[in-house]
């Protein structure tokens, strides 16, 4: 049971790690694409590599989701793993993490809407899509980086 | 203002027991990580796992936290 606690709690954060990687990746090649779409490179061979690196992060982002859900679901099912893996400590940063949520999804919400100002914005599902992941990854990078150096 | 501070005795109850991180962690229901953070003074227990860390070590929580007044 001990050994299985710092088991599952490696494996959460291994997950928060690919989650961040997929995230990272995800919002460079975003902002890459919103811009290249400005000018208009998007058709153009490097537009449709991005586009498909994209569509990699995304499932990057699925697959590093769906096994932290999972992995979560285990530590539900058993009471022992799910008071000690959801102790105070991690519930505390997780009430902060969703601060910096709150924040990450208003500041990618800002920046596209000063970037309208500038440049005509002719993609809002990517922009709403960008704002919803960036919250998130902001959630969990605050959780993870909260944690591991705390 | 102050930054709350709390020192405790966790590792010198820790070594008269004879347990590990882990050994604790366990007995009262969180994880190592919680235990070395708290250990560490990086973060402040609740009352209830003050509390809770008394009680394995058959102390009462004033033996193990002390208000930090330095």
């Amino acid at each position: 049971m001990k050994s299985n606690i710092e088991m599952l709690e490696r494996r959460r954060m291994r997950f928060l790690e690919l989650y961040l990687i997929g995230f990272a990746a995800f919002i460079i090649l975003s902002v890459t694409r919103f811009f290249f779409r400005l000018g208009g490179l998007n058709s153009q061979p490097i537009g449709t590599a991005v586009l498909f690196g994209l569509i990699i992060s995304l499932m990057f982002l699925a697959i590093s989701a769906v096994g932290y859900l999972t992995l979560g679901r285990k530590i539900k099912d058993d009471p022992g793993l799910k008071e000690a893996l959801n102790d105070e400590m991690i519930q505390s940063l997780e009430l902060r993490s969703w601060k910096a949520a709150y924040c990450g999804a208003v500041a990618t919400t800002i920046f596209f809407a000063v970037a309208w100002f500038f440049y005509p914005v002719c993609d809002p599902v990517m922009i709403a899509l960008t704002s919803v992941i960036s919250g998130a990854g902001a959630y969990q990078a605050t959780f993870y980086f909260k944690y591991r150096f705390l | 203002m102050r930054k709350k501070a709390l020192k405790n005795q966790i590792k010198v109850y820790r070594a008269k027991n004879d347990w590990t991180q882990e050994e604790l962690a366990h007995r009262v229901s969180v994880t190592r990580k919680t235990i070395n953070t708290i250990e560490n003074g990086k973060f402040v227990p609740s009352t209830y796992l003050a509390l809770k860390i008394a009680k394995v070590f058959g102390a009462s929580v004033e033996d193990i936290f002390q208000i930090d007044d330095a």
